[in-house]
């Protein structure tokens, strides 16, 4: 018995081929799912200014808010169009159109971004809101040394969005721009 | 003379009807200074300043002076300067504590109300440096709308400061 049960056991020390493959398998598809994981994606608010569609990173969007009523304030640059009463909070108001250039077209109701990043908060003044996407941080590229002016000073990357390319722009960058 | 603001209203026709904007009552604040404001609004834009900065009143009668000025023209209306029109215009005489005074013409005066300290909110950060150097120095939330607070003696030393 002992003898028949050595004989049997004997070509199981060695796993079967089939087991050996599945295991590798099994290896590569915890390895698979360990990268997917380890992927760092970042949400961003894709919106339309002008006629040029843009990007904030959604990490530096509060909230948008649809109807506000800006209060004009004597004094102050054409980028800042005045003030909002958010829920009582008084907050500013940047035109973001004024810094790619776009056209105005001050007959459209336009929608405000709130933007929080650090110690600097206001309301972006944008068109519309196209899409809230999450996308794998490695698919932002640098930003085009083509871009020329204001809008070279705002942008952070380059994304491709529904079969274009969109400049991602920085809160950060516009803070440093518009304090200046 | 009005009692709680100092002002003088000049003698000249008219202003008498400016009477019923002085409040009757007075709210009382614990540990919390409280603002005289004197209210009014040009092209619909809504200003207050503190009634202590104010020594007289007058109905604008068209003159023309050195010492005279328009708050538009004081506040940088900008590009908006040109389609602004007075409605009832009213001139305003601050103190300055100098021998010269300055005297800015209004518009549409509304009210002479206290208010608390706590009813007045800061400008944003982001602003602040624009609106300080031209006297606006905070913001009152009412009725709806945000009532810019000036100050004459900030906005005198940014724009005349040959009357400083």
């Amino acid at each position: 018995m002992g003898d028949r049960g050595a004989g049997i056991m004997s070509p199981s020390d060695e796993k079967p081929k089939s087991e050996l493959i599945l295991d590798e398998l099994k290896r590569r598809q915890r390895t698979k799912v360990v990268v997917d994981v380890e992927e760092e994606r970042v949400k961003v608010v894709i919106f339309i200014c002008g006629v040029n569609l843009y990007a904030f990173y959604g990490r530096d969007i509060r909230e948008i808010l649809s109807s506000c009523d800006i209060s004009w304030v004597p004094s102050l640059p054409d980028y800042l169009p005045g003030l909002i009463n958010v829920r009582g909070d008084i907050e500013s108001v940047i035109d973001l159109r004024h810094f790619p250039g776009e056209v105005k077209d001050e007959g459209s109701k336009r929608l405000i971004a709130m933007a929080v990043l650090g110690d600097f908060r206001s309301g972006v003044l944008i068109d519309s809101i196209d899409d809230v996407v999450d996308i794998p941080l490695s698919t932002i590229h640098p930003p085009l040394a083509t871009l020329n002016g204001a809008a070279r000073d705002l942008v952070i990357g380059e994304i491709e969005y529904g079969g274009t390319t969109i400049s991602l722009l920085d809160i950060g960058k516009l803070a440093a721009f518009v304090a200046l | 003379m009005n009692a709680e603001s100092g002002i003088r209203l000049a003698p000249v026709n008219g202003i008498s009807a400016l009477s019923h904007l002085f409040p009757a009552q007075k709210e009382q604040h614990i540990n919390c200074y409280s603002l005289n404001l004197l209210l009014f609004s040009v092209c619909g834009v809504h200003f207050g300043v503190d009634a202590g900065q104010v020594s007289e009143i007058a109905v604008y009668a068209g003159e023309q002076a050195e010492d005279l000025f328009w708050f538009h023209e004081e506040l940088e209306y900008g590009a908006a300067a040109a389609a602004v029109t007075y409605l009832s215009p009213t001139v305003v005489t601050i103190r300055t504590g100098r021998v010269q005074s300055y005297r800015v013409v209004i518009d549409s005066m509304e009210d002479i109300a206290d208010f608390s300290q706590n009813d007045i909110c800061l400008f944003p950060a982001l602003l602040e440096p624009f609106t300080l150097q031209n006297g606006l120095w905070g913001i009152l939330p009412r009725d709806g709308r945000m009532v810019l607070l000036v100050d004459f003696k900030r906005l005198l030393m940014h724009r005349h400061p040959e009357l400083r």
